[in-house]
C-alpha cells in the first residue's frame, strides 16, 4: 500500500527510472542471448549435419592420403571417417558486383556424403544443368535468388552457372573463411572432371566423440603425415571460432554498456531513495509516531524500486525478445547461417535475477538510514541535508554572472549528487566514445584498422597457376605504369613450430611491406630468422631472441625469432619467412603469389582488365584487395555501426533521463527557495539559467573524464576482446573531431534539455511557490 | 495632498479548486499613499495576505486593476513582474524566508546583485544595513539556521531595503518571533519608515499594527474602515485606544 502510494506520487520519475531499467534490462539480455546462445546454435546445427571435427584437402591422388587415412583409423575417440572427391583451386566469384577470390571447390550434390550433407535454406530447384547450389552467405551478401546467373573464375576458367539455392555451411563458406564450396549435379560434376583434369581434389573428414578433439588431432596429425599435396586442414573448432567471434565481441560489447546502464539505474535509484527520505520525512515520522516499524517502511521503499525494476525488467526483455530476430539478421552474413537463437530461458533468468536483486539491493541499502531516524526528528523535517560547514563562493569576493555565481554554490552543496551525475555522464560517455572509435575505424577509417589486423593490403593479388612464370611475370608486371612495386607474398606454408603447425606467410622483401604487422622486434631478413605470431610464442614459450625448431615434410631448420608479427590469421599461430628462409626447409619454394601496389592514380579495374586480357591463362586467381576488403568490412561496418549508433542513442537519452530526474527532483526539493528569489525579483529564465549551469559542470567533467576514458581505453579494451584472435596490441585511432564533436553536442544537449525540464516554473507565480 | 504610490480600481481574486470558487478580493478600490506606513488589517479568511500580494505584483488579480505610479501592472508577464518587484518593492515575510544554502551576507547580495552590477557597491551597502539593523558582522557570513528568528527578520528587512524600493511590503512580519524580537523589528520598520519609506504591512497584532499611521480593515474582500493614527494622535496608549475603539467598531 505504502509503496503504491510513493510510485502514484512521483509517477514521472518512476516511469523514468522504468525507463532507465528496461533499456538496461533490454541490452544485458540481447548481449547475454548472443554471447550465450550462439555457440550453441552453431554446435546444434553442426550436429544436425552430422559435422565433421577435422577435414583435410588435397590433391587428387597425394601420397598423403592413404596414410592420413590409416593414421586417422588407428586415432582414439574416433568415430568415424569419409573420402570425398571434388574439383576445385583458386578461383573469384561474385558479390554485389564485387569480385570475391578464394579458394573454391565444387562436390556433386548426389555424392553419398554422410558428413555435413548438403542443407539447403529457404526456396530450392533441383539441380538440373547448369544449377548451382551457393553457400548461404553468397546467397545473402550477394543479394542473389534462385534462378539468378552465377558466376565463378576457376583457374582462370570461367563458368556461368544458374544459381537453385543455397546451403547452410559450417567449415566452409563464411566471410572470414577462404574456402568455399558450391554444389552441382553429378553429371554436371562428371563434366568439371574433364574440363579440370589438374584440379581434382580430395576431402578426407574425421569424426570424433567430442569436437574438441579435432584440434589435437590436427596437431598429431600434422607431427605425423607429410604436408605434401595438402592445400588446407581445418577443425571444426577453429571454424566455429572464426564464425562466432564478431557476434561475441558485439555480444560483450552490448552486455558491457548494459552493465553501466545498470549501473546508472543503480545510481538513480539510490539518488531517489536519497530524495525521497528528504522530500517525505515528515511523512516518514508520522508513520513511525502511528506505529509503522522501520522494517515496514524499509521493506516499502524497497518492494517500490523492486516493483519498478521487475516492470521495467521484464518489458525490457519482451523488447530485446522482440528485437533478437532484427539484430541476428544482422549477424547471418558474418555466421554464414540462418539464426533462430529462439527464447533463452537462462538468459531471461539471469537478466530478470540480476536487474531485480541489484536493484533491491541497492534500495535496501539506500533506505537503511530510515533505521536510524527518531520519529520526533523526523516529524520536525530531520537534519537538514545542507552541509554549512563552509558558505562556498561568497558573492562579494566572487567573479562572474550572478546565475552561474548562484548556480556553482549550489553544486558545492550537493557535492554527492554532483559526483553521481558526473560518474554516469562519464560512463556512458566513455562507452559513446568507444563507440564511435569502432565504428569509425570499421568506416572512414577502415584502411589503417586493415592495416592493423588484416595485415598487408596491396591493391592487387595475383595468383599463377605455375610459379615457373613468377619471375617474368613479376618484372612484366612491374613495367606497367600504374604498378609501383611488385613483392612476392605468398600466405599457405603450412609450418610446425616445435611441434605446433602454424600458417606462415612467406615475403619475397618485409623491407617493402606496407601493413603494420611487426608489434615488437622487426622482420626477419636472412635465411635463418622468422617472425611470429603472438599464440605461437606463447605456445612454444619463446620470446624475441629464441630459436625455435621449423618442419615442413621431412625437412627442419632452427630459425631465430626477430619479431612479433599480429594480424587476423590463424588465431595468432602464423609467422612470416622469407623466402631464402622457406628454401631452407622447402628447397623447391617458389612464389605463385605476387602482390601489386599502384600509384595513386591508377585505377585498379583497368590495370586487373589489362593484366587479365594481356595474360589472362596463366592465372589461378586475380585479387581486387581493396575491393575484397570493402566487401568484408561492408558485412562488419553493419553491425558495429548499429551498435555505436544504438550507444550514442542510449548516451543522449541516458544524459535526458538522468537531467529530468535530477532537475525535477531539484525543482521539487527547492520550490520554496525558488519562489523567494523569484518574490525579489529574479526573472523566470534567470532561476532556468541558474538550474541548467548547476548541471553543467559536472555534465562538462563527465563528458571530458569520459572521453578521456575512451581515448585511452578504447585499446586495451579492444585488446582484451580480441586476444582470442591473436590479436595482443591493438592500437585504433580515436577520431578526435567526432570525439569532441559529441562531447560538445552532449554539453549542449543537457544544457538544453535543463532548460527545457526547468521551463515548467515559468507558469508558477512567486506566490503559489513560496505559500504551497 | 498625499500622492497615491499605489490604487486598485475593482480589483478582484478568485481562487478556484475543484470547480467550487471562491471569491477572496472583491471590486476592492483603495489607494496606499507615499511615505505612509499603511497597515491592513482583518479577521482570518478575510484576504489580507492576497490583497497584499496582489498589489506587490507577486501574484495576479483576476480582474480589475492595480496601479503603480499610474502604471498598470496587473496585465504584466511574470517576467516583467519580476522586473518591477526587484526595481520598486521589498519584501518581508512571516516565515522570513532566507534562502537558507545561503550566508546572511550572500542572501542580500543576490538580491543586490539583481539590479546593481557593481559588487563593491551593493556589498557595502548590504554591510551598511546589516549594521544598521545591528547584525554586526560576526553574523555576516552564519547562515540562516545558525542565528536567531530576530536576526534572521532583521536580515529579511536588509535584503528588503538593499535595492531602494520605492515600497515595502511586509506580511505579518513579527508573526514567528517572540515579543522581544518581534519588537526590534517593528522598530526598524518604524525608523525606517521615518526616513520618508512606504510601508505596507498585514498584520492582526495590534502592537504591531498602531506603528501605522494609516490602518485599513479588510473584510469579505473589501475595505471596510480606514483609521488615521498619524501625528494627532500620539503615544502609544492613545494611539491604542483609538485604534481599539476603531476595530470595535469594525466588530474585531
Amino acid at each position: 500500500m505504502l509503496s503504491a502510494a510513493n510510485i502514484r506520487k512521483n509517477k514521472g520519475q518512476s516511469v523514468s527510472l522504468l525507463i532507465f531499467v528496461l533499456i538496461a534490462a533490454m541490452f544485458l539480455n540481447l548481449g547475454l542471448t548472443i554471447f550465450m546462445g550462439i555457440g550453441s546454435f552453431f554446435d546444434e546445427r553442426a550436429e544436425s549435419v552430422h559435422m565433421a571435427h577435422y577435414t583435410a584437402i588435397y590433391q587428387a591422388g597425394a601420397d598423403a592420403i592413404d596414410k592420413g587415412l590409416q593414421y586417422m583409423a588407428s586415432y582414439p575417440s574416433l568415430e568415424e571417417t569419409e573420402t570425398l572427391r571434388a574439383i576445385g583451386g583458386w578461383g573469384d566469384y561474385y558479390v554485389n558486383d564485387t569480385q570475391g577470390t578464394g579458394f573454391l571447390f565444387l562436390s556433386s550434390a548426389s555424392s553419398d556424403q554422410k558428413m555435413d550433407a548438403p542443407s539447403l535454406i529457404g526456396e530450392s530447384l533441383p539441380l538440373t544443368d547448369n544449377a548451382i547450389y551457393i553457400p548461404y552467405f553468397i546467397m545473402r551478401s550477394g543479394g542473389y535468388r534462385v534462378g539468378d546467373d552465377f558466376k565463378l573464375n576457376l583457374s582462370g576458367t570461367e563458368l556461368n552457372f544458374t544459381v537453385a539455392g543455397s546451403t547452410a555451411e559450417i567449415m566452409f563458406g563464411a566471410q572470414f573463411n577462404t574456402i568455399h564450396r558450391f554444389y552441382v549435379s553429378e553429371a554436371r560434376f562428371s563434366e568439371l572432371e574433364k574440363q579440370f583434369p589438374e584440379n581434382g581434389l580430395t576431402l578426407i573428414s574425421a569424426r570424433f566423440e567430442n569436437s574438441e578433439t579435432g584440434v589435437l588431432f590436427q596437431a598429431d596429425y600434422n607431427k605425423v603425415i607429410s604436408t605434401d599435396g595438402l592445400y588446407f586442414d581445418l577443425t571444426y573448432d577453429n571454424a566455429k571460432q572464426a564464425r562466432t567471434m564478431i557476434p561475441l565481441i558485439a555480444a560483450i560489447v552490448v552486455t558491457a554498456f548494459a552493465l553501466i546502464l545498470l549501473a546508472v539505474s543503480l545510481m538513480v535509484i539510490r539518488f531517489r531513495i536519497a530524495n525521497s527520505i528528504e522530500e517525505s520525512m515528515t511523512n516518514i515520522g508520522t508513520q513511525k509516531a502511528v506505529g509503522y516499524r522501520s522494517a515496514e517502511i524499509v521493506a516499502a521503499i524497497v518492494v517500490q524500486y523492486a516493483g519498478i525494476a521487475l516492470s521495467g525488467g521484464l518489458a525490457g526483455i519482451a523488447l530485446s525478445q522482440a528485437i533478437i530476430p532484427s539484430i541476428t539478421k544482422l549477424l547471418e552474413p558474418l555466421v554464414a547461417l540462418v539464426i533462430n537463437l529462439g527464447f533463452d530461458a537462462v538468459s531471461v533468468v539471469i537478466s530478470l535475477g540480476f536487474v531485480l536483486l541489484a536493484a533491491a539491493l541497492i534500495s535496501f541499502i539506500s533506505a537503511r538510514r530510515i533505521n536510524k531516524l527518531h520519529p520526533l526528528v523526523a516529524l520536525r523535517g530531520g537534519l537538514t541535508a545542507h552541509s554549512f560547514k563552509k558558505n562556498a563562493l561568497p558573492l562579494d569576493k566572487g567573479h562572474g554572472p550572478l546565475s552561474l555565481l548562484l548556480a556553482l554554490k549550489l553544486l558545492f552543496q550537493n557535492k554527492k549528487q554532483a559526483v553521481a551525475v558526473g560518474i554516469i555522464v562519464a560512463a556512458v560517455t566513455m562507452a559513446s566514445v568507444a563507440g564511435i572509435a569502432v565504428n569509425y575505424n570499421m568506416n572512414e577509417g577502415r584502411n589503417s584498422f586493415a592495416r592493423s589486423l588484416f595485415g598487408e593490403m596491396p591493391e592487387v593479388n595475383f595468383v599463377l597457376k605455375s610459379g615457373e612464370d613468377g619471375a617474368a611475370f613479376g618484372e612484366r608486371l612491374l613495367a606497367r605504369p600504374e604498378v609501383r612495386k611488385v613483392l612476392g607474398y605468398e600466405v599457405a606454408a603450412t609450418l610446425l613450430v616445435d611441434e605446433t603447425g602454424i600458417l606462415a606467410t612467406v615475403v619475397e622483401d618485409c623491407a617493402l611491406l606496407e601493413g603494420n604487422m611487426i608489434i615488437d622486434g622487426r622482420y626477419p631478413r636472412h635465411n635463418n630468422e622468422i617472425a611470429l605470431g603472438p599464440s605461437i610464442l606463447k605456445v612454444a614459450g619463446k620470446k624475441i631472441g629464441d630459436t625455435v625448431m621449423v618442419k615442413s615434410g621431412r625437412n627442419e631448420k632452427e630459425y631465430l625469432i626477430t619479431g612479433i608479427v599480429q594480424f587476423m590469421q590463424s588465431n595468432g599461430f602464423n609467422g612470416i619467412i622469407t623466402d631464402g628462409g622457406i628454401r631452407e626447409i622447402q628447397p623447391d619454394f617458389i612464389f605463385t603469389s605476387f602482390n601489386a601496389y599502384l600509384t595513386d592514380e591508377a585505377d585498379t579495374k583497368t590495370l586487373i582488365d589489362g593484366v587479365r586480357a594481356a595474360e589472362g591463362a596463366i592465372f589461378d586467381s586475380i585479387m581486387d584487395v581493396q575491393d575484397n576488403l570493402k566487401s568484408t568490412m561492408d558485412t562488419i561496418s553493419g553491425v558495429f555501426a548499429a551498435v555505436a549508433i544504438g550507444i550514442v542513442a542510449v548516451t543522449a537519452l541516458v544524459v535526458i533521463l538522468v537531467l529530468y530526474m535530477v532537475i525535477k527532483a531539484a525543482i521539487l526539493q527547492r520550490r520554496r527557495e525558488l519562489g523567494i528569489q523569484k518574490a525579489v525579483g529574479f526573472t523566470t529564465f534567470q532561476l532556468m539559467n541558474q538550474i541548467a549551469l548547476n548541471m553543467t559542470p559536472m555534465i562538462l567533467f563527465g563528458v571530458i573524464l569520459g572521453a578521456i576514458a575512451g581515448y585511452f581505453g578504447l585499446n586495451p579494451m579492444m585488446t582484451a576482446l580480441m586476444s582470442g584472435m591473436g590479436i595482443v596490441r591493438v592500437q585504433l585511432p580515436v577520431p578526435i573531431g567526432q570525439t569532441i564533436t559529441v562531447g560538445i553536442a552532449l554539453v549542449a544537449l543537457a544544457y538544453a534539455v535543463s532548460l527545457l525540464i526547468a521551463w515548467r516554473i515559468r507558469k508558477v507565480s512567486a506566490y503559489a511557490m513560496i505559500s504551497e | 495632498m498625499k500622492n497615491a504610490v499605489l490604487s486598485t480600481n475593482k480589483l478582484c481574486k478568485t481562487f478556484s479548486s475543484s470547480g467550487i470558487q471562491q471569491h477572496v478580493l472583491k471590486n476592492l478600490d483603495m489607494e496606499i499613499y507615499e511615505g505612509d506606513f499603511t497597515v491592513i488589517m482583518g479577521p482570518s479568511g478575510a484576504g489580507k495576505s492576497t490583497l497584499l500580494y496582489a498589489l506587490s505584483g507577486m501574484d495576479k488579480p483576476t480582474l480589475g486593476d492595480i496601479l503603480f505610479a499610474g502604471r498598470d501592472i496587473s496585465s504584466l508577464t511574470n517576467d516583467r513582474l519580476a522586473v518591477f518587484r526587484r526595481d520598486n518593492c521589498g519584501f518581508i515575510f512571516q516565515q522570513i524566508y532566507l534562502l537558507d544554502n545561503m550566508s546572511i551576507l550572500d542572501n542580500i547580495l543576490a538580491c543586490g546583485l539583481l539590479v546593481s552590477k557593481n559588487r563593491q557597491a551593493v556589498a557595502e551597502r548590504a554591510k551598511q544595513l546589516l549594521r544598521q539593523l545591528n547584525l554586526d558582522e560576526s553574523m555576516w557570513r552564519k547562515f540562516p539556521s545558525q542565528i536567531s528568528g530576530g536576526e534572521a527578520q532583521r536580515a529579511g528587512i536588509a535584503r528588503a531595503l538593499i535595492n531602494n524600493p520605492k515600497i515595502i511590503f511586509a506580511d505579518e512580519p513579527t508573526g514567528a518571533l517572540n515579543s522581544a524580537n518581534g519588537q526590534a523589528v517593528l522598530d526598524a520598520l518604524t525608523e525606517i519608515n521615518e526616513h520618508g519609506q512606504s510601508v505596507v504591512m498585514v498584520t492582526h497584532d495590534l502592537r504591531s499594527a498602531r506603528r501605522g499611521n494609516r490602518i485599513l480593515y479588510l473584510q469579505d474582500g473589501l475595505i471596510r474602515g480606514e483609521c488615521q493614527l498619524g501625528e494627532y494622535v500620539r503615544g502609544d496608549e492613545a494611539r491604542h485606544n483609538r485604534l481599539g475603539s476603531f476595530l470595535a467598531e469594525m466588530g474585531w
